[in-house]
């Protein structure tokens, strides 16, 4: 009886691999299933991998492949020559099949919501495939296998016609009742687009897919069935078109990608088809597409065209602005400068009489007046100090400051600054301590003032900032990098990380530096670096953060 | 309800759908037991039935 397994009446020939045998007399179903599979599972893999944790980009990779298994399993009814094959595939194909709506249902709830459907819901979804499991190898779901005229079908009985068509149909509507109640309730306008087009898409995909089924499972003519199968490139072309529009599943990608992408795989396509009477279809599918990706390239390219002239207008504006903002601070220098130095002349006059009178040039003071005239000096000091600092920067904008660059040995004048301010920090309770640890004899080309006036203000902010503690000037060198660095450590409030460059900028201070209640006018440290690097140099600053003291670093080359 | 109630719903219907497969492919495959319908008015097929 069984003879017919092993011989071969009707001549069909055998498929190597399931797949390839010339039982499928046209291309066009090779066509028919590995373009929708493809172009499907292409997409679904590009946006996978964009962000594999996104709940709807895993719901739409498993749908796409599950619709991509059910495709290559037709495919072997098409190729195969074995009966009990074909009886075997095609009585599991009733599993994949339903499972592609509910893959579908997965998809749009988590494409909407973000989430899994409910407890219930996955319940009643899943219970469809009861009666399946319990009749898939019965002749109620394949009656029998029809060898008459040497077709090479099976008969689907009522677990196909009856059940699984309406128990799909059931699953449609719910799709379509779910994204229609979800719709109404959304406010957002444009997440109200996505989901009417993601709806129509998914429903176009399992309208048309079904009904190639159930004419093909009615009339048994399964030709007509396979052009089911394109309703998964409408899907792919509206999600496409969703991408582009609004860059769903976060995917950044313009028209130009997409229709280049989509263009290659028509043309890809084109290779599986080589007779005439496809060509039209073909032609159709690729035409609509075109048309649909060619209207988004242009209006992107519209769209890419008007915002270039935007930036450009922008462009000139700020150019405009830029132009005024230079004159302004050109003026506001000149203006600073004129200033200070018409403040510099009295002050020093302050300054020289305080002396004189301090030193009992004009006669002995009483301690009284002797206190009030330290408190004229210190501030006429200080004065003169913020008037030398407003005239650096003025210099510094303006381009002017020269520097008399000569050779001299940095280690000294780090010692010498520290000798100098022996007696102030003395006076604020601190103890200042000078180290060193060189290979070489410390000797850099740069300008002398200049670089004490560098290393005065560090060690002046570093005593400033420190209320109780010590202050450490230390020296050390490296031979490999020839550079000799001058670290001025203090024991002080220090700063966070995020204000170690801040501090360098014009009038900037560290956020808590009110808390040490100093005088400062922000600009000892913008100079002082603006002076180093203009001599080839850098000045930088390292913390361990609020309340742990902080190093500014000097570094200049080492003649060697 | 838990994440681990989802997994086991998805679990249980997966072995389901395995054990439906398996069984088909005994019944179709190994045992061949299904009804082949030939036409008598057809291409000649008699010498391979009894």
């Amino acid at each position: 009886m069984m003879d017919i397994f092993m011989t071969n009446p009707c001549g069909w020939s055998p498929a190597p691999y399931l797949l390839f045998s010339e039982n499928i007399w046209g291309n066009f179903i090779y066509y028919s299933h590995l373009f929708p599979s493809l172009a499907g599972l292409l997409i679904a893999i590009f946006v996978f991998l964009h962000n594999p944790r996104g709940r709807a980009n895993q719901a739409l990779l498993f749908m796409t492949s599950v619709f991509t298994l059910w495709c290559l399993t037709d495919l072997i009814l098409w190729a195969s020559e074995r009966a009990d094959l074909i009886m075997f595939f095609w009585s599991i194909l009733i599993h994949i099949d339903l499972l592609i709506y509910v893959a579908a249902f997965f998809f749009v709830h988590a494409f909407i919501k973000d989430s899994r459907p409910k407890w219930w819901e996955e319940l009643i979804l899943f219970s469809f495939f009861i009666p399946l499991v319990l009749f898939a190898h019965t002749p109620l779901n394949l009656t029998a296998f029809d060898y008459t005229n040497c077709w090479r079908e099976a008969l689907e009985g009522p677990l196909w016609q009856y059940y699984v068509y309406n128990a799909e149909l059931i699953i449609a509507l719910w799709i379509v009742v779910f994204s229609f109640l979800q719709w109404k309730k959304e406010s957002n306008q444009t997440k109200k687009k996505e989901i009417a087009v993601m709806t129509i898409g998914i429903i176009a995909f399992l309208t048309l897919f079904s009904l190639g089924n159930i004419t093909g499972s009615i009339e048994t003519d399964w030709e007509i069935g396979q052009y089911g199968l394109f309703g998964m490139p409408v899907f792919v072309a509206l999600l496409t078109y969703l991408i582009v529009r609004y860059q769903m599943f976060n995917v950044k990608i313009i028209a130009t990608e997409a229709l280049v992408a989509g263009m290659g795989v028509l043309i890809l396509s084109l290779m599986f088809v080589q007779k005439l009477e496809n060509v039209f279809v073909i032609a159709f599918v690729t035409l609509i597409l075109t048309i649909v990706l060619g209207i988004l390239l242009i209006r992107t390219v519209r769209k890419e065209v008007q915002q270039r002239k935007e930036i450009e207008n922008l462009a000139e504006r700020l150019k405009k602005a830029n132009n005024r903002l230079r004159e302004l601070d050109q003026m506001k220098s000149e203006f600073v400068s004129i200033a200070s130095h018409q403040l510099r002349s009295p002050l020093t006059s302050i300054r020289g009489y305080a002396s004189m009178l301090l030193e009992g040039s004009y006669g002995k003071l009483s301690q009284k007046a002797t206190d009030a005239i330290n408190r004229i000096a210190d501030s006429s000091t200080y004065m003169a100090s913020s008037v030398e600092d407003y005239l650096n920067v003025s210099r510094i904008e303006a381009g002017n400051m020269k520097y008399e660059m000569m050779d001299f040995n940095l280690r000294n004048e780090a010692e010498h600054v520290a000798d100098d301010k022996r007696q102030e920090a003395m006076k604020k309770g601190l103890l200042i301590t000078f180290k060193s640890d060189m290979d070489t004899h410390g000797i850099v080309n740069a300008d002398v003032g200049k670089t004490r006036q560098i290393l005065h203000n560090l060690t002046n902010n570093a005593l400033k900032y420190t209320p109780r503690g010590t202050v450490t000037i230390f020296a050390h060198d490296n031979k490999k990098t020839k550079q000799i660095h001058i670290d001025i450590i203090d024991s002080g409030i220090g700063m966070k990380q995020e204000e170690l460059e801040d501090i360098f900028g014009k009038f900037e201070r560290a956020h808590n530096a009110n808390q040490t209640n100093v005088t400062g006018t922000g600009l000892g440290l913008f100079v002082a670096r603006k002076m180093a690097r203009a001599m080839g140099g850098d000045v930088t600053a390292h913390s361990d953060g609020v309340g742990h003291g902080a190093t500014f670093r000097l570094t200049m080359p080492l003649q060697m | 309800m838990n994440s681990k109630a989802f997994l086991y719903i998805r679990v249980i219907i997966a072995v389901l759908i395995l054990f439906s497969i398996v069984t088909t492919y005994h019944v179709t495959v190994v045992q061949k037991d299904f009804e082949i319908l030939t036409d008598p008015e057809g291409p000649d097929t008699s010498d391979y039935f009894e």
